[in-house]
């Protein structure tokens, strides 16, 4: 496991910060943790890093505990990358900070050299190697921090907020390093607030709210493959191992894709609408949410649907139903 | 009349001084010599408590912190007292006979400066972000390399704290009469000679003794003032 944390609390004075009953985050490619500000997720990064210790609770980063003695906690440390939300640059050149940690590793002088020019590249801040560290622009101190946390390709990258104050250019270039790093071995673990982003960037999301994990708000979270159509402004999203669906976006390529349950109209007959998509099934589970009915239907992948109960009763709807979903090509948003 | 005395006087401290007569420079040597030997034992002494009382969480920190607040006011008048109680004869010191030789205005100067490169490093260390260090450490440094970032980090900070105390030192008379003796050659720094020449009506000379301290206070606070925008800019 990359990290396990097992009821682990942590407490700033006398306010509980941080209370996860269980957190399991596998080794290799994208997780994110999604929530609004305050939820608690800078501070399980500043814990998964070393940075501060847990109140309570068990916590292990790549197999290991951080209750062990300071030099298997340097070694621990030396496998990690951590670029923090606000980060902190030293007071020298951007080239010194993105050496910095091959340096603390004892690396040769031209190995140190080595790294930072491939890492200074990548993000785009060659330009910059020269400039006092502390005299950059927020976005140019963002990518020199993710410059300085990927040079020395750790096997675990923390990142908080990594694409708060970047630009759009520049956002794109982070991102696909984020994904480079994740199919090279390192696990990269990103916290956000921008719940789109984390789509985006991974299926692994995990929410969080008040230091909680919370259910993903998301719901019929699709992936697939996105090719063109013949009408403007549209595209074809070939789902794996799912039925095709006409969508509104000028995106191609693999993406992930989700529809609100309460967009999707169920129906026993096939409707003739505006609507450009209309998929048969059969109903699989009814769960009671209160006011309404959670209701599921493999239309090849399972697709939730939110129903009131005297839909049911009116077109006697149960499980093993055989099932119209109806929805439009604006329904499916596109992360 | 008065006038007079001050042109007068200023004109005659200018040959000297560019005459370089020896009784100037013997005063600006033992100055030099004594208040750069303090500081520099200050620094070595001072910097590291600061260190400790700014970075580490311990039983009697805040009494330390205090201690060295109140001890930063201390006329040098007393430090002087103080500091002869110990090595006068029969002092705890006494035996090492340093009473009026130039490591006695030394000792004293430590016991001025120690609170102020203790105090003003702590204060240093202290308005540093706490994310420097913690960025270190996040970026696999040693526990040594984490020390020595953070007081790059400082470093113009820690270098005020080292020329305030300098300042401090190179102006101050108590401990150096009092510890000194103010003996020619031997103990007799620039601000025990301004008070003997002047006693003396030697006004000519105080007066050049006086422009070269001037020059010197000048210069080290110069120093402390680029320092402190420095650290403010960065």
């Amino acid at each position: 496991m990359s990290v396990r944390a097992t009821g682990l609390v942590k407490r700033y004075d006398d306010a509980t910060v941080l209370s996860l009953d269980e957190l399991t985050i596998d080794p290799g490619g994208v997780h994110v943790i999604v929530g609004p500000n305050g939820s608690g997720k800078t501070t399980l990064l500043r814990l998964v890093a070393g940075i501060e210790r847990p109140d309570a609770g068990e916590l292990k980063v790549l197999n290991e505990s951080w209750r062990q003695t300071r030099a298997r906690m340097l070694a621990l440390r030396r496998r990690l990358g951590f670029a923090a939300q606000k980060p902190y640059l030293f007071r020298t050149t951007v080239r010194k900070n993105v050496e910095y940690p091959a340096r603390a590793r004892g690396m040769s002088g031209a190995e140190c050299a080595k790294r930072a020019d491939a890492a200074m590249e990548r993000l785009g801040v060659t330009h910059l190697a020269d400039r006092n560290a502390r005299t950059l622009s927020s976005g140019e101190t963002k990518r020199v921090s993710i410059a300085r946390a990927t040079a020395v390709e750790p096997e675990l990258l923390l990142l908080d907020e990594p694409l708060a104050n970047v630009d759009v250019k520049y956002a794109r270039v982070v991102e696909s390093l984020i994904r480079e790093l994740a199919e090279n071995a390192t696990t990269v673990l990103v916290a956000t607030h921008v719940q789109d982003l984390a789509y985006h960037l991974s299926a692994a999301v995990v929410r969080m709210e008040h230091g909680r994990l919370t259910p993903p708000a998301i719901e019929n979270l699709l992936e697939g493959e996105l090719i063109d159509s013949d009408k403007e402004g549209e595209a074809i999203l070939g789902i794996d191992g799912g039925p095709s669906l006409e969508i509104a976006t000028d995106r191609r390529g693999r993406v992930r894709a989700a529809i609100e349950p309460k967009d999707i109209v169920v129906s026993v007959d096939e409707l003739h609408s505006s609507a450009r998509n209309h998929l048969r099934g059969t109903v699989t589970a009814l769960e009671d949410r209160g006011s309404a009915v959670h209701l599921t239907a493999n239309v090849g992948v399972p697709l939730v649907v939110t129903v009131t109960h005297q839909s049911l009763v009116d077109f006697n709807i149960t499980v093993g139903s055989a099932v119209y979903l109806t929805f439009k090509a604006t329904a499916v948003k596109v992360f | 009349m008065n006038e007079s005395i001050l042109i007068d006087g200023l004109r005659r401290a200018l040959t000297l001084i560019v005459r370089g007569d020896a009784r100037v420079l013997e005063a600006v040597a033992v100055s030099v010599w004594t208040a750069g030997t303090a500081t520099v034992i200050a620094s070595a002494l001072g910097l590291p408590l600061a260190f400790l009382v700014a970075l580490r969480r311990f039983r009697g920190r805040e009494l330390i912190i205090t201690m060295l607040n109140t001890l930063l006011a201390l006329p040098t008048v007393v430090v002087g007292l103080f500091v002869y109680s110990l090595i006068r004869r029969g002092g705890v010191f006494g035996p090492f006979d340093l009473l009026f030789t130039p490591w006695a205005m030394i000792a004293g100067q430590v016991v001025l400066a120690l609170p102020i490169t203790a105090a003003l490093g702590q204060t240093a260390l202290s308005s540093l972000d706490s994310a420097a260090g913690e960025t270190a450490l996040a970026l696999g440094a040693s526990p040594a390399r984490i020390l020595t970032t953070i007081a790059w980090e400082a470093r113009y900070g820690l270098l005020a704290a080292v020329a305030a105390a300098g300042g401090r030192l190179i102006g101050e008379v108590g401990v150096s009469m009092i510890l000194g003796g103010n003996i020619a050659r031997h103990t007799r720094n620039l601000t025990t000679a301004i008070a003997l020449e002047t006693s003396k009506g030697e006004f000519a000379l105080a007066i050049a003794l006086g422009m070269i301290l001037m020059v010197l206070a000048l210069g080290i606070n110069f120093l402390l003032r680029r320092l402190q925008g420095r650290r403010e800019a960065a």
